[in-house]
């Protein structure tokens, strides 16, 4: 596990080559898993990454060829409010709890709570949005 | 889940946010109300921001999904329709204009003039009641109930109403008999 804090400013380095091609700006979420991480110089589909929670960032360059740079997508979610669907704020996200294969496996909250990342249904520019909790058992 | 109760005047420039996304794509300008049936209709808009201007497009009520303490959820930017599109009970031209209309007893004692609308948020709101002031019986919350009458220049309540003004919205929350009512 890492945190996205973590994650931030790790040099991605190319598998094959041992290239340093750039550093970890941002990443690019669909729901609770990582679709993208933005480099310095670029950006990387998160199917090219062999893993997320080393020292540095390693992926596949033959696996990322092609990748379009992200437009008006959320790379720095911290900070955003955290909505629930009914309209309720839970709070402010201070970060997020990685896997090594890039799902979110918990939200990190400003005021110490965390929530589990399955429940992340969108980040946006405005907040991330939590789909409706289970109904306790 | 906290269902809320809240003034109307509070839902101006609550963030309109759309669930699938996560983008703030409007924000409330003002409740549509059909006073014939007392119930909200939908919400016109206005764009995000400093000054925002009108947008053309509103909000009907079925589209919302929960009205929260925070923002009003909807899910897909085809929640908003144009206004000359929206349902046929959402008229924003002839929606009534309760505030200041004069608050009138059965037996015609003036209680206050109408200063704002009670709404009660969450999956289906509505509006509950009335905050009114400026009368005899000094300023409190009147309830929408069964026998309340509205037209475009009074409301009138039945003659008990004069007693029955809460002073406050933890009040009008409780005589609701709210599960979870936590007011702002």
């Amino acid at each position: 596990m890492i945190r996205f804090s973590e994650l931030l400013g790790h040099d991605a380095v190319e598998l094959g080559t041992a290239i340093t091609v750039g550093k970890v700006t941002g990443i690019v979420l669909e729901r609770d898993r990582i679709v993208s991480v933005e480099l310095s110089a670029g950006v990387v589909p998160s199917t090219a990454v062999h893993g997320f929670d080393g020292d540095v960032l390693t992926f596949d360059p033959l696996l990322a060829v092609g990748s379009p740079k992200s437009l008006n997508e959320v790379i720095d979610p911290r900070g955003l409010k955290l909505l629930d669907m009914h309209g309720d704020c839970v709070g402010t996200i201070d970060d997020l709890i990685i896997s090594p294969t890039g799902i979110i496996e918990a939200i990190e909250l400003g005021d110490g709570h965390t929530v589990p990342g399955v429940r992340l249904r969108a980040v946006g520019n405005y907040a991330a949005i939590l789909t409706v909790a289970p109904a306790p058992a | 889940m906290t269902v809320v109760v809240m003034r109307g005047a509070d839902l101006i420039g609550r963030p309109v946010v759309d669930g699938d996304t996560g983008n703030a794509i409007a924000e409330i300008r003002d409740v549509v109300f059909d006073a014939s049936k007392g119930a909200i209709t939908g919400f016109t808009l206005r764009k995000r921001g400093f000054l925002g201007s009108r947008m053309k497009q509103v909000l009907p009520l079925a589209a919302v999904v929960s009205v929260g303490t925070d923002a009003v959820m909807v899910t897909g930017s085809g929640s908003l329709v144009k206004a000359d599109e929206a349902p046929a009970d959402m008229d924003t031209e002839r929606s009534a204009n309760v505030i200041e209309d004069r608050v009138i007893t059965e037996s015609g004692r003036v209680l206050g003039i109408v200063r704002d609308v009670i709404v009660l948020g969450g999956s289906a709101p509505r509006i509950v009641g009335f905050e009114v002031s400026g009368g005899p019986a000094g300023d409190g919350i009147v309830s929408l109930g069964a026998h309340t009458a509205l037209s475009g220049s009074a409301l009138i309540v039945p003659d008990s109403y004069e007693h029955r003004m809460r002073s406050d919205l933890t009040g009008h929350a409780a005589e609701l008999s709210l599960p979870d009512g936590v007011p702002e």
